[in-house]
């Protein structure tokens, strides 16, 4: 695994951009709530693959995976957005993608959704499961100061490869100290429709992780998908605007694991 | 059988609401949860038991027949009484006959959640009986009249001073020990240890009186052995023990999910059950019951679980040793304990378990309720995939059209937009627009009771792609 980060650009001398051979291309699919409201992340994400010397295409024909419809018992509809997917990227060799929850309902529920095999599920990857286990660079140069608090969605940790690829990339951030907390793998209470049916539920939950958060004194909340970090910023600014103004609260700012890694430094 | 249903959307609110609730259950499950890991670390076969533990109950499950005979004839060999009860109902009305044949009146029973199910208590009562519960945490339901809100640690959300407290006004001990009084200087760990165990040890004497006076005792059983025709109950207490053998008439109360074919495959279950269930390598106590010292009537019990048998993409619900550990695991559990759902089994096994159990709305709800997060399939020893169960309720529920007409609209609506992409890429309202106006969407309003609204980009990615990249 390369982890030197002497190149002019920050980027591991490992990474695969060797000379005689042709340059790395990946789809990009940009899950529908990243396109509508983090479109930072996506743009994150091509920011970093081109640094990495990967060519990024787009389609813009995409949608979504289908999985709200999916994990809200509507298998109809599931499988019709399914298949647009599966037409949109009938002839993508590998497709790379900023959120493993949508990464795991292609890769691990199609099959069942749609009732056939189909090669795309093969060819879908998280973006860091990308960077580290199919580049092979763990470095890419970038650097946050400060202690965060990792959190991984559910479906990555439990039916992708896990935290891994994630932890390998940010232990080389540079000044990134990633405090380690019972919560970690406690889910954000998002859970999609679950949010809406049941607000105070749903909201307990990532405040039940954010609290612990708080009392670690972290400063950044980093996390590899947008769902889960639209959930836990939304309870944070709830909480933590009125509590700010008259006690100087710190607040936990949240990143997505590509903004940390290309270098861009706002909030999500 | 529950009347006054609430359903899981208004009593989860009223438990969510109480921050104290969720912060006792963090810390007790979370204890629960570090012992079962570094138990489970310290196993490197643990993947191997489970994957055999599944293997056995798959099998016998799809041999239940076979093994329930076998069980039946091994058992009456040993000198058992052996019944089938088709309902809950039946069970009771059984147990009640034998007790007036043999004139009982105080009745010991051990734990067990067969019997919870089944409301076998309020039939003793209704009955004129007197079932004294022995378990320490079913004696405080018992005298609190609140159901368990767990299946193996059934006051989880009590603290000691709380259990102090009841057992000094309902008499069970004299007065509450001074370290558990309000100014008493409680915040000692082990103060409060040495009190809560002088409290055990003084309830300990009072159910000693009734161990000695009752004239029957009414077990469950965690397995049912059919090649020696045994019955085998764990636990840490010996409670179960006096139970079964001081009276000189033994009931036990046996769902038949509860069989395993052979003595020999109770190695791997007893290995798994403790661990998983309190985060102990084993349990101080395992009866193995075989040959009655008294008399033991042995009733098989059914109350739904043939329709779960029947069901080829759900039987295997049936294969769960009521280890909790899905509870524990359980982000939603976590905050609304069992008495958020109103069901016997609660937490993740429960919300699929209970509409089986009891068909009709009442606990069709409870699949709903939880973000699928997977924590329970990934800790359940017995392997079984418990989110994958949830959500094919889900579907089972809509595909029978009970969901609201609003919602499968909303779907049929999201559903075109999703395969018309021209049509989504260009039809798109301004950004501005959109979050001026999603306030007046019923989902969104859901959302903002309780969080800031997220706010949707004034350039999507998508734009910006054609922008910068497409030229
Ligand atoms: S479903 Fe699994 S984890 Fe839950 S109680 Fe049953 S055996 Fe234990």
């Amino acid at each position: 695994m390369g982890r030197s980060s002497d190149s002019p650009h920050g980027v591991s001398n490992q990474a695969p951009t060797h000379s005689a051979a042709p340059q790395r291309r990946v789809s990009l699919f940009v899950p529908c709530y990243v396109d509508q409201m983090f479109p930072r992340v996506a743009q994150s994400t091509v920011k970093l693959l081109d640094r990495l010397g990967v060519a990024c295409e787009y389609d813009a024909r995409q949608t979504c995976c289908g999985q709200p419809a999916f994990n809200s018992g509507y298998a109809d509809e599931a499988r019709r957005v399914a298949e647009h997917f599966v037409r949109v990227f009938a002839d993508c060799e590998t497709i790379v993608a900023p959120g493993g929850s949508c990464v795991s309902m292609v890769r691990n529920h199609f099959s069942h959704v749609l009732g056939r095999e189909e090669r795309v599920t093969h060819c879908v990857r998280e973006l860091c499961e990308y960077v580290v286990n199919e580049l092979g660079v763990t470095n890419v140069g970038a650097s946050l100061p400060g202690r965060a608090a990792l959190h991984m969605p559910c479906h990555m940790l439990r039916e992708l490869d896990g935290a891994g690829p994630v932890r390998e990339l940010l232990s080389h951030v540079r000044g990134l100290e990633i405090v380690d907390l019972p919560c970690d793998t406690w889910c954000c209470g998002f859970g999609g429709t679950f949010s809406v049916k049941y607000p105070e539920l749903s909201t307990a939950m990532a405040e039940t992780k954010l609290q612990q958060m708080r009392d670690a004194g972290v400063e950044y909340l980093i996390s590899p998908e947008s769902s889960c970090l639209m959930q836990l910023a939304s309870v944070l600014r709830r909480v933590e605007e009125p509590a700010r103004q008259d006690r100087a609260l710190r607040t936990i700012r949240p990143f997505h694991v590509a903004e940390v890694l290309a270098g861009l430094g706002t909030c999500a | 059988m529950r009347d006054d249903h609430a359903g899981f959307e208004t009593a989860s609110r009223e438990k969510v609401a109480d921050r104290r609730l969720a912060i006792q259950l963090h810390v007790s499950t979370g204890n629960s949860l570090a012992k079962t890991a570094s138990l489970i670390e310290q196993t490197p076969q643990w993947q191997a038991l489970r994957a055999h533990a599944r293997q056995v109950k798959l099998h016998t499950l799809t041999h239940l027949d076979e093994y329930v005979q076998r069980f039946a004839a091994a058992a009456e060999r040993n000198g058992a009484t052996v019944s089938w009860a088709a309902t809950g109902e039946d069970a009771c009305a059984q147990t009640l006959a034998i007790a007036r044949q043999h004139g009982v009146r105080r009745i010991t029973k051990a734990k067990s959640m067969t019997n919870e199910e089944i409301g076998l208590n309020e039939a003793l009562e209704a009955g004129g009986l007197e079932p004294v519960e022995t378990d320490f945490g079913e004696m405080i339901c018992q005298l609190a009249h609140v159901a368990p809100s767990h299946v193996t640690a059934p006051i989880i959300q009590w603290s000691i001073e709380e259990v102090a407290r009841l057992l000094a006004r309902t008499g069970f001990v004299d007065a509450i020990p001074p370290e558990l009084q309000p100014g008493g200087g409680a915040l000692d760990r082990s103060a409060r240890l040495s009190a809560a165990a002088r409290l055990v040890a003084a309830a300990r004497v009072r159910l000693r009186e009734k161990f000695m006076t009752a004239g029957m005792g009414i077990s469950g059983a965690n397995f049912a052995v059919a090649d020696r025709g045994a019955l085998v109950l764990v636990e840490n207490e010996a409670n179960i023990r006096l139970t079964t053998t001081l009276p000189g008439v033994h009931v036990a109360v046996v769902g038949i999910d509860k069989l395993i074919p052979r003595t020999a495959d109770l190695g791997t279950f007893l290995t798994l059950l403790p661990v998983a269930a309190t985060g102990q390598r084993q349990t101080s106590y395992v009866t193995f019951l075989r040959k009655p010292l008294g008399r033991l009537h042995i009733i098989l019990l059914d109350n739904g679980r043939l329709n779960v048998l029947a069901d080829e993409q759900h039987f295997d619900l049936l294969s769960c040793i009521r280890c909790g550990a899905c509870m524990n695991a359980c982000p939603v559990y976590r905050h609304v304990s069992g008495h958020g759902y109103e069901a016997v089994y609660p937490g993740p096994i429960g919300a699929v378990l209970m509409p089986h159990l009891q068909p009709g709305r009442a606990y069709e709800e409870l699949p709903f309720a939880s973000s699928l997060c997977g924590a329970c399939t990934e800790i359940c020893p017995v392997g079984i995939p418990l989110h994958e169960r949830l959500l094919e309720w889900r579907e089972r529920v809509v595909g029978r059209g009970e969901r609201s007409r609003l919602e499968a609209a909303a779907f049929a609506g999201w559903t075109w937009l999703m395969t018309h992409p021209t049509i989504y890429r260009s039809g798109r309202p301004p950004a501005a627009w959109i979050n001026a106006m999603a306030g007046w969407f019923a989902p969104v309003k859901q959302w903002q009771k309780t969080r800031e609204l997220p706010q949707v980009a004034g350039e999507s990615f998508a734009q910006w792609w054609r922008k910068n990249r497409d030229a």
